[in-house]
């Protein structure tokens, strides 16, 4: 995973018309669920259902959301879909690094019998309660297969008790663990993390503002429920088009600058030496991998970054 | 129920006939190894066969052990997947090297013993320095563990320690006291130098039992009638506690908390470990009578 990967989009594992069309929406990564959102007496059936999506499916990011450790169908999960094809197992309900390793260890053992890749599949451990959060760098670190962190933020609020279903649209609630994750992740040298859903899937606006708010803080991308909700999730993960316009500036500036045998200039008043330099430098980098990866997937790019 | 542990038989996995002649043998527990007793080739084929013999030996009352492969291997979750855990009464466990694997332990096993069955207890191995340091935090960890199992091949193979007496007891002593603090056993290594000599084997028991080990594996058929005497309390050691303990509440009735009995000192620390002997007693003859 070299780009960002901004959009995360689930669908049922026992919709068949829905996981059939998940990945025709353009999202970077699809979420084929065996937890939540399956009734617990389809659990077991949903297995061959998802087991024979994850071998069709071609394109975007193909993850399993398996159930929690607590429910004892992980394994069970874990089983059923790991076959070629498989990138990602998401981890709910993730507290401690010994839950990570726990999968780790049967993801290892599938992967075996499957004759795959020894660390072909990855996990996305969803950190959703206040002891998961205060535990997520340990969690994020605990394994190389870790991917990433994901923040549940229904599950979370709901942990803290908080007296609201939906919280505020620049998600002061969440502020806290949203910053947190990015360092915690960060500091164990894994990329940055994902936000969790925006629920007011017809909320086109607040879903555009809630997403702006992750980004600011440092996340890569967005966890999805919504097929609505894909284009301006790529959109808004994507580095705005001013500050690539920008970085540009910047950088031509600064090379000019740096001939002329000065390392430290400033760019429309903004102080530039070369960490600044770096930094813009990955931006473009960013922004030009994600305006390919949008036209392979011969997907528009969002308005505002085609050139 | 409580089992005596005083001597664990431990046998390869994946020899069908060595595992239906454990269960004939006068153990307190047989213990079917898929770890280092099976050739790494061999090892799905001793998963059959221990799984065959769980479901159809007739144990007798022993303990039926299944010593797996250690955390972090995916042999481990192979063997889990394979055992039938309601047939299992404790999983041996080896090379515990801090508590971070009891952790993920209790997890694999949660999973694949599924929600109806009473949780399986361990017996967790320390056989490696740095683990010998984290005993008492180990035994400590899961509510699962019911004894700390002290491999002294390994430890010595990673110290340089020699087999002696001498040279494992100040590692046999701490995880006494590691398994003290937690209030589990401390079961011993095999005396292993010499499988045949069946009094080196009791003197080598009787060193185990005055550091506050209450049992031990064994290897060889000769070895089980001294191991079992050695942690089995004597008539005499029964009848002794029995007599302390009457006089101290017939002193405390009257409103003493020590007394002289026999020209012994008796406080409630020697009482205590007075009702351990017995305990210890209770648990060997539920055993023979099992039988």
């Amino acid at each position: 995973m070299t780009t960002a990967m901004r959009s995360w989009l689930f669908a049922p594992g026992n919709e068949p018309r829905k996981v059939k069309k998940v990945a025709s929406f353009g999202a970077d990564a699809i979420i084929l669920d065996l937890e939540d959102a399956v009734p617990n007496a389809d659990k077991v059936a949903t297995r061959p259902m998802v087991r024979d999506a994850v071998r069709e499916i071609q394109g975007p990011l193909v993850c399993v959301r398996v159930n929690g450790l607590a429910t004892g169908l992980t394994a069970g999960d874990v089983d059923g879909v790991a076959v070629e094809g498989l990138d990602v197992i998401v981890v709910p309900k993730t507290e401690t690094p010994e839950d990570v390793l726990a999968v780790d260890a049967m993801v290892a053992a599938a992967e075996r019998r499957e004759g795959l890749p020894a660390g072909r599949v990855r996990l996305l451990p969803l950190v959703e309660t206040a002891r998961g959060v205060l535990a997520a760098s340990a969690i994020a670190g605990a394994s190389p297969r870790v991917v990433t962190i994901a923040l549940g933020s229904g599950d979370f609020t709901r942990d803290l008790e908080l007296p609201v279903i939906r919280w505020s649209l620049e998600g002061r609630e969440l502020a806290w663990a949203r910053a947190k994750l990015v360092v915690d992740v960060r500091a164990a040298g894994r990329p940055r993390p994902l936000d969790g859903p925006y629920i007011a899937v017809r909320d086109a606006e607040g879903f555009v503002a809630d997403c702006r708010v992750a980004k600011s803080l440092g996340y890569q991308g967005k966890i999805l429920i919504h097929p609505s909700q894909v284009e301006a999730a790529n959109r808004a993960f994507a580095p705005d088009p001013d500050e690539v316009a920008f970085c540009r500036k910047v950088i031509e500036t600064f090379t000019a600058a740096e001939k002329q045998g000065s390392a430290s200039i400033t760019v429309d008043g903004i102080f530039v030496d070369y960490p600044i330099v770096e930094k813009a430098q990955r931006i473009i980098a960013l922004a030009e991998a994600l305006d390919a990866k949008d036209r392979r997937a011969g997907a528009t790019p969002p308005a505002g970054r085609q050139r | 129920m409580t089992f005596a542990r005083r001597s664990l038989l431990l046998t390869p996995g994946h020899q069908a006939a060595r595992l239906a002649k454990a269960v004939t043998l006068d153990v307190d527990a047989v213990v079917f190894d898929l770890e280092d007793g099976v050739p790494p080739g061999s090892k799905p084929e001793a998963r059959k066969v221990v799984a065959r013999a769980l479901g159809a030996l007739d144990a007798g009352g022993r303990e039926r052990m299944v010593r797996v492969n250690g955390v972090g291997t995916t042999d481990l979750v192979e063997d889990l997947r394979a055992l039938p855990l309601d047939r299992v009464d404790a999983l041996f466990v080896p090379k515990v090297r801090d508590t971070g694997h009891v952790a993920v332990l209790e997890r694999l096993v949660a999973c694949y013993e599924g929600a109806r069955h009473a949780p399986v207890p361990f017996v967790l191995t320390i056989e490696t320095p740095d683990a010998l340091f984290r005993a008492a935090a180990i035994a400590a960890a899961s509510r699962r563990t019911v004894a700390l199992f002290f491999g002294s091949g390994d430890y010595s193979a990673e110290t340089g320690c020699a087999l002696t007496p001498d040279a494992l007891a100040v590692p046999r002593a701490l995880i006494a006291a590691a398994a003290g603090s937690a209030g589990v056993q401390a079961i011993d290594a095999a005396f292993f130098v010499d499988v045949r000599d069946a009094e080196a084997a009791r003197a080598d028991a009787l060193v185990a039992r005055a550091l506050g080990f209450t049992g031990k594996v064994v290897f060889h058929p000769g070895q089980v009638a001294p191991v079992n005497d050695v942690f089995t309390p004597t008539a005499a050691e029964i009848a002794r506690a029995r007599s302390v303990i009457a006089a101290w509440e017939a002193a405390r009735a009257t409103g003493d908390g020590v007394l002289l009995a026999g020209g012994e000192f008796v406080a409630i620390d020697i009482v205590r470990m007075m009702e351990r002997v017995l305990a210890r007693a209770a648990a060997a003859a539920s055993r023979a009578g099992g039988r």
